[in-house]
């Protein structure tokens, strides 16, 4: 009797096990509400220190501490170098000669790359704006000067874009059924997006830097690169109000000693990102830089531009570099780009990535002057930068040789910086000119191509002529 | 026009002729072999075994076997009394009251004759006197080891009545004549027919002789091949046995039909990939590459943690992909012994596999080890010693040949030596020009050894059974150093049983250690490709030279550096399971399973400075990993079996609740001082951390009902309920179900009439449908998280946003149907079993492409394409001969899928236009279709999708205004084995083709990616066939040093893919049984020689490498004989 009794327990057992597994059915396959590794965007956006680490996300995906070239740094710098007249592959020709010879394939993977790092990066933006704009976790003040901040960035990444590109989708959503079919917006349509952008920032941000150093945007930052946009659009008033802020305001001034204009905290930084990855500092420096005195640079100097440094020119020899390198017995010297020398891993970094330093705003505010016929003003900026370098002042009064020397000084300045020189070509329509004499060069090849993957996931996408 | 150009690669006639033919040869010795009939024993005792035969054939048989003459009246019996009977070693008048039960005759037996009259009917008053004298048999029916058989059927002849045993193996059936034949029958054994008397005490069965009623593990289950439902193939320990392979997945290469083996590569330890029935998802990874569809693992009812994935997160030689939970790195079936497995069910059809729900989606894998028998307590011992050496080795250039084909390169470029710098053609102008090294030969063509051990101790009383078993295992590499694969395995389990039988408990324990020690890189044998007369890589003390005479050699000298780069791979698995049973009422079963299952790998990777180039400023470091794969399972079961007349229906409820994890750490160490300190995370200059969580929870609630009437007919339907952790909120269950029928036809009187010769004939269908959650968790959610690499930005932890979002995704559904023909031809000697099925996937859930501007790649959600495999399978077995000295079976299979996309809604839109067609395989390869090497230019030229020439061909599909066409399809055309065993008195041989009809990549398209033939780097001699004068006709373009575009083309041509197809002698195997007298002498009862080898030869018109493998510089499959002695003492 015990037994049945025994058994009878048993099978209510039974019959309790398989009822706990059929009618509890949700409670049994409940997980975490997030992997120990990850977190929900509702819980991001519900806690400030989580809030600064979305935004502080923006700031690295530029890619100052990675150790290979990103939209946001490194690859501008690089790609524009080989498509216009600073560059010529060395070592890496592998990546480097279709970029070299103007000969970009629409698959090219490195231009995709480039692309799909600019719009990861938007989307970070975009996502904490929307997060920002919607949360109670922090105070109203804040709230507007990190949306304030997100969209400096979000300005400086679009026109780079429009000016790689031409025409780009204009992407401010984060829900992909509606950005996935948005087709490539007119030039001027982004540019308004950055200008409304870049004045929305101005208007929120402070004078003070958010953090250490020049990592954050403040008001000069914003009003710098509002003097850039300007100046590219061709309003010069605007272009001199934005840059006399900043000069006057901004509390930055000329490093003299050109060895030190890239240092980490250089007052000549309106924009720095640390580059502080373990592996190498910043990507020029990694990149350019070869492993010993007698090894071929990546990327080397082309001859033109090497001739284009006047006879004493301070950048000349501190912004250059050579290895000697033997080449079938015979000892030749290539140079490469040394504005970022350091290339050593392991230590602490001492060099910042710069995206706007007050040499420029001056050059933008010369030129600017000198568009407005404001000759004495052009003359006295440009020479400041001159001056730096050794070299004579500007004295003509002639509106066309002051533009073409701040044109000139432009090249030399900003070589090898962020594309300038490639944007210059082609905003001043001297493209074709310039580089009629390069093997490969067609006109076409101004603008980069729309990946042709882009295409076929959006097929409301156009490409370039010529691709 | 465009034509169809891929018809073109298909398999060349003569390797057709030589399939067909080999067809033919064995069709012709399988039906003389059938023709013979195994001579016939006599004696006073009778075994006969018919089906509706007519009762004078029985009269004769047993008059042959008895020496009783037979007496009846001419007319009395005529030809259409037929009866049925089955007995052994039975007495004359056993055998007549069998074959006489329920026919009106009875008969009479005296002296030596047998005496048959007609019954008169009964008189009412002899009705009644039957009435009373009825009596009740009741017996114990107990199998071989005198285990009491439950759930046997037992049945009265006369009137088909029937009971069911019960746990004891108990049977009582009343009312019951006294000279009733009853019929016992149980799966896996033969029927048996006894006459019925009060208490029988104990019937022992005998083990089935027919295939048909042998044993197969189900889902949940087992059941035999006679009354099942599903499309189910069974790969027995003999199968595995003579084949010497480490992992056991290698092993069922070409056993079963629809089943497709690939391995990832020949490396010892490598991970070998598992598809049943085809790609059923569309579903693409980021990287671009697919998903491989694989079926769900299942050891002794526990899920396989890590199921078929990567065990290893890190490179090594072993494992080509270091992604966790990614295909082609270290296998997790390293753990397991084949000498421990008693049998692998596949099961393919959803009849099959919808017990298992969604998890068995693409097919089950059920792997059951082997257990203790009762009865004597046994040891065996089993060792071999293996030889491997690495097949398909192919020539390349030497050292002349090279040089002129380098010299012509430079002279099509216009490259004058005279000018050009020394360390650009170190080849020409620093190599010494006579040296010549084979680096094939060099890198891999050490013959490396394999041994093997393993002993078992089993043995039990007839409640309590075990086993325990180890062995050792250890697969050397046959490349420079020393790198081995070695495992060490426990297996054991214990069965126990009440004296009722009404509580039963098996507890299995399964524990192996796994140590991979290879090389840090996986593209070691990328060194094969090295210049003929390259300079020696290594000094004396074994250090890499990195530079000659000026020229940096580590282009090359970095393979053979690599191979100082340690690794090593620990993995822990363990296996335990507890099946607890209890008989709640006769008819009523609870059973409660219970698994864990669990994997621990633990890995270091050691990059040495001195490994490096100086060059580059190296600095060592070191990367360590641990991952942790766990599953627990909880199936709680009730069921009930109870025969209705002469029907049988049983219903089983039940539940699963399983849970996953797996997670892993891996440290990265930079920038170490010293290299001395690899070994220590804490020594490194820098650290980075990755780590990964992946939970999963599953449960399911399912019922099954089965009727079987008169084993005749048979109806299944089951339906389920099924949750899954990986979808969001609302998204998280789905409902699915199955029906399936049988017809047994062969027991339909009028077939059994008409067709004699067909012993067994089935036809079976099933339909139903079920869904697949397979994707990563979370998914649902917008998600941020911290990077592993990237610094703080100033302090602050930046947390990136992982994916779009979409919380809508859910199960794709998957319906399936599957019909079949079994049939059994003279006495089920000869088997044939036909499959067709139909499997459709819609709602694909898919990593949808798309624009890189929605800030990702790709978004999860389902999709409404569909894609279909479909297919036949063929399988038969044939027993040959069968007399008592010599034997010969025969296996044959052979399987055709087609997959199929069915619909695409908006794909010539899509970003899948460049990979998909619909009406097309999602295997097809599109690219450009190559015209040829142009005799005036020497260049490669290809057609446009308007069919003029071009060197200069457009990207894209023809819509897009490109040239792509379907230029390939990966999937085989068929796979298929042929296997033949041969036994003579002690001695067994045995071997097994397998074969295989594809497209494969060919290595000209290894030699087309990224670089050319041309350059400072070695090629096979087929590249010889190369253009240099105009009007030359040659498959090779003009040979150059430069990149050019239409080389760069080539590799996604028409002219990178070949025939694949391919037959391979994988296993041959003979045996010797030691003489019994001889064992006596040495103490052992009995000892068996074998050698045993894989992958002996191979057929093909593959070119250049190995038609199984991806790519030139996969590590080649090894051809291993082992020789090996077994003892059972």
């Amino acid at each position: 009797m015990k037994f049945i009794h025994l058994y009878k327990k048993l099978f209510v057992l039974a019959v309790i096990s398989i009822a706990i597994t059929t009618v509890s059915c949700k409670k049994l396959i409940e997980i975490p509400s997030n992997p120990s590794n990850q977190l929900s965007t509702a819980r991001i956006y519900s806690d400030s220190t989580n809030i600064m680490s979305a935004v502080a996300a923006v700031y690295s995906n530029y890619g100052a501490a990675i150790s290979g070239p990103q939209f946001g740094s490194g690859s501008i710098t690089i790609y524009t170098g080989l498509t216009g007249d600073e560059l010529i592959p060395g070592a890496s020709t592998f990546v480097g000669n279709s970029f070299y010879t103007n000969q970009i394939l629409p698959d090219n993977s490195t231009v995709r790359s480039m692309w799909s790092q600019a719009y990861a990066n938007i989307f970070q933006m975009n996502i904490c704006i929307e997060g920002i704009t919607n949360t109670t976790a922090i105070s109203a003040g804040l709230k507007s000067r990190l949306i304030a901040e997100l969209k400096v960035s979000r300005a400086f990444y679009y026109f780079n874009m429009i000016n790689i590109w031409g025409e780009v989708p204009i992407i401010t959503s984060t829900d992909y059924n509606v950005t996935q079919v948005l087709p490539r917006s007119p030039v001027a349509e982004v540019y308004k997006l950055i200008v409304s952008d870049l004045i929305d920032a101005q208007q929120n941000l402070r004078p003070a830097y958010p953090s250490i150093g020049h990592a954050r945007p403040n008001i000069y930052t914003a009003q710098a690169l509002l003097s850039k946009v300007y100046l590219y659009l061709g309003e010069y008033q605007n272009a001199i109000t934005a840059a006399n802020s900043v000069i006057t305001n901004g509390g930055f001034s000329l490093v003299q000693n050109l060895n030190n204009v890239f240092l980490d905290g250089s007052a000549e930084a309106i924009w720095q990102l640390p580059a502080n990855s373990t592996s190498s500092q910043t990507i020029e420096g990694a990149t350019f830089i070869p492993f010993s005195a007698t090894s071929l640079p990546n990327y080397v100097i082309t001859p033109k531009l090497l001739a284009a440094f006047e006879t004493g020119d301070l950048r000349k020899t501190i912004w250059l570099n050579s290895s000697t390198v033997n080449v079938g017995g015979v000892l030749t010297p290539y140079y490469y780009p040394y504005k970022y020398q350091k290339t050593v891993a392991g230590q602490a970094p001492i060099e910042g990535y710069s995206l706007l330093r007050l040499a420029e705003v001056y050059l933008i505010r010369a030129e600017a002057m000198a568009q407005s016929d404001k000759l004495a003003e052009a003359r006295a900026d440009l020479n400041k930068i001159r001056l730096r370098a050794n070299l004579g002042e500007v004295s003509s009064s002639v509106k066309e040789v002051v533009l073409n020397a701040i044109s000139h000084e432009r090249q030399i300045e900003m070589f090898c910086e962020l594309g300038n020189r490639w944007f210059d070509l082609k905003r001043s329509n001297t493209i074709n000119a310039v580089l009629s004499g390069k093997t490969g060069w067609i006109p076409s090849a101004a603008l980069f191509p729309i990946p042709v993957a882009e295409r076929q996931a959006n097929p409301a996408l156009t490409q370039n002529p010529g691709y | 026009m465009y034509q169809n150009y891929t018809k073109k690669l298909g398999v060349t006639q003569p390797l057709c002729q030589k399939i067909w033919l080999f067809m033919r040869l064995t069709a012709v010795l399988l039906l003389f072999s059938l023709m013979q009939v195994s001579a016939a024993s006599f004696g006073q005792l009778i075994s006969i075994k018919q089906k509706n035969v007519p009762l004078k054939t029985i009269f004769k048989e047993i008059r042959k076997q008895s020496g009783y003459d037979f007496v009846f009246a001419r007319d009395a019996i005529s030809d259409e009394v037929k009866t049925n009977i089955s007995v052994q070693n039975v007495t004359v008048e056993v055998a007549l009251k069998s074959a006489l039960a329920g026919l009106p005759y009875r008969f009479e037996v005296s002296e030596n004759r047998v005496t048959i009259k007609k019954a008169e009917k009964p008189s009412f008053f002899e009705n009644v006197v039957h009435r009373f004298q009825a009596i009740n048999v009741s017996a114990k029916v107990v199998d071989e080891h005198d285990q009491p058989i439950a759930g046997a059927t037992v049945k009265i002849k006369r009137t088909n009545y029937g009971v069911i045993t019960d746990g004891r193996g108990w049977f009582t059936l009343n009312g019951v004549d006294e000279d009733d034949i009853i019929i016992i029958s149980n799966i896996g054994y033969d029927t048996k027919e006894i006459i019925a008397k009060g208490n029988y005490g104990l019937v022992k069965m005998s083990l089935a002789n027919s295939k048909l009623d042998e044993l197969q593990v189900i889902g949940y289950g087992t059941q035999s091949r006679r009354l099942g439902l599903g499309a189910v193939n069974t790969i027995t320990s003999k199968d595995i046995e003579n084949q010497p392979v480490t992992n056991v997945l290698a092993a069922l290469e070409g056993l079963a039909p629809g089943l497709n083996i690939t391995p990832s590569s020949g490396a010892p330890g490598a991970a070998i990939k598992v598809q049943i029935r085809g790609q059923n998802s569309l579903n693409q990874l980021s990287t671009g590459a697919k998903p491989y569809d694989q079926p769900l693992f299942i050891v002794d009812g526990v899920p396989v943690a890590a199921q078929n994935f990567n065990v290893n997160a890190l490179n090594s030689l072993g494992g080509s992909d270091g992604t966790i939970g990614d295909l082609g790195g270290s296998s997790p079936f390293n753990g397991l012994n084949p000498a421990d497995i008693e049998s692998i069910s596949i099961l393919k059809d959803i009849s099959a596999t919808a017990i298992y729900g969604t998890q068995g989606a693409n097919g089950v894998i059920l792997i059951t080890t082997k257990k203790g028998k009762s009865g004597k307590t046994k040891v065996q011992a089993n060792v071999n010693t293996a030889f491997n050496t690495a097949t398909r080795m192919y020539e390349l250039l030497n050292t002349d040949q090279y040089l002129t084909y380098r010299r012509e390169a430079l002279k099509n470029d216009n490259i004058n030596l005279a000018t050009a710098s020394p360390t650009t053609y170190p080849d020409l102008l620093l190599f010494d020009q006579n040296k010549n090294t084979d680096w094939f030969d060099y890198y891999l063509g050490k013959t490396s050894y394999t041994t093997n051990a393993h002993v078992s101790l089993s043995g039990g009383s007839e409640r309590t059974t075990f086993l325990i078993s180890t062995g050792y295992n250890k697969d050397k590499y046959n490349i420079p150093g020393d790198f081995a694969n070695s495992r060490l395995t426990l297996h054991s389990n214990l069965n126990y049983a009440t004296a009722d039988n009404r509580f039963t408990v098996a507890f299995g324990f399964d524990y192996s250690y796994n140590k991979n020690n290879s090389a840090s890189s996986s593209g070691i044998t990328g060194g094969i490709l090295t210049p003929p007369n390259f300079p020696d890589l290594l000094t004396d003390s074994e250090t890499p030279i990195w530079s000659y005479n000026g020229y940096n050699t580590s282009q090359f000298v970095q393979y053979a550096a690599n191979l100082k780069q340690p690794y090593v791979l620990k993995t822990h698995n363990m296996n335990n399971s507890l099946a607890l049973g209890f008989r709640i009422i006769d008819n009523l079963k609870f059973n409660l399973n219970l698994g864990y299952s669990r994997i621990l790998s633990d890995e270091t990777r050691q990059i040495p400075k001195s490994t490096l180039n100086p060059n580059s400023n190296p600095t060592s470091s070191a990367n360590f990993s641990n991952n942790v794969f766990e599953t627990i399972n909880i199936e709680p079961q009730l069921n009930y079996q109870r025969s209705f007349g002469r029907g049988i229906f049983n219903a089983l409820l039940g539940g699963t609740y399983k849970k996953n994890n797996s997670s892993s750490v891996i440290l990265n160490g930079t920038n170490y001082g010293d290299e001395a300190l690899l070994g220590s995370i804490a020594s490194a200059g820098a650290i980075t951390v990755a780590d990964s969580f992946n939970p999963y929870k599953y449960s399911g609630a399912f019922a099954r009902f089965g009727y079987t009437y008169d084993d005749k007919y048979i109806f299944q339907v089951s339906g389920r309920r099924d949750g899954s952790s990986n979808f969001g909120p609302g998204r998280q269950f789905g409902n699915f179900g199955s029906a399936s029928v049988g017809w047994i036809f062969s027991e339909e009187k009028l077939f059994k009439n008409a067709l004699p010769f067909i012993s067994f004939g089935k036809l079976t269908g099933s339909y139903g449908t079920v869904g697949t959650d397979a994707t990563a968790p979370y998914r649902y959610q917008q998600l941020f998280k911290a990077s592993t690499f990237i610094p703080n930005f100033q302090g602050i932890k930046p947390l990136y946003v992982q994916n779009l979002l979409n919380p809508d995704y859910g199960w794709d559904t998957k319906k399936s149907m599957n019909v079949a023909i079994d049939l059994g031809f003279f006495k089920d000697r000869f088997l044939l079993n036909v499959n067709h099925y139909r499997d459709r996937i819609g709602d694909q859930l898919v990593n949808f492409t798309v624009p890189s501007q929605t800030g990702f790649s790709s978004v999860l959600r389902n999709f409404g394409a569909t894609v279909q495999n479909k297919g036949w399978e063929f399988s038969l077995t044939s027993k040959n001969i069968a007399s008592s000295d010599f034997s010969w079976n025969t296996t044959f299979n052979i399987s055709a899928n087609r997959n199929k996309l069915i619909s695409f809604p908006g794909l010539e839109q899509s970003s899948y236009a460049m990979l998909y067609s619909v009406g097309e395989s999602v295997n097809i390869v599109k690219g450009y279709v190559l015209k040829g090497v142009n005799p005036q230019t020497g260049l490669f030229e290809f057609y446009k999708s308007n069919g003029a020439t071009t060197s200069n061909p457009t990207y894209g599909i023809p819509s897009q205004g490109g040239d792509f066409q379907t230029i390939a399809n990966l999937d085989p055309k068929f796979i298929g084995g042929l296997g033949n065993s041969f036994s003579y008195k002690r001695f067994n041989l045995s071997f097994m083709f397998q074969f295989q009809r594809k497209q494969q990549a060919n290595y000209l398209r290894s030699i087309y990616s990224g670089t050319q033939p041309g350059g400072l780097i070695n090629q096979p001699v087929n590249v010889l066939d190369r253009w240099t004068n105009v009007g030359d006709i040659s498959t090779i373009a003009k040979l150059s040093t430069n990149f050019s575009l239409p080389a760069y083309y080539f590799g996604t041509s028409s002219g990178a893919y070949s025939d694949g197809s391919y037959i391979r002698l994988r296993t041959a195997s003979i045996s010797y049984l030691l003489p019994k007298v001889l064992c006596k002498k040495i103490g052992v009862s009995d000892a068996k020689l074998y050698m045993n080898g894989q992958n002996l030869f191979l057929l093909t018109n593959y070119e250049v490498g190995d038609p199984e493998l991806t790519s030139l510089s996969s590590f080649p499959i090894q051809r291993t004989v082992a020789f090996g002695l077994t003892i059972n003492l």
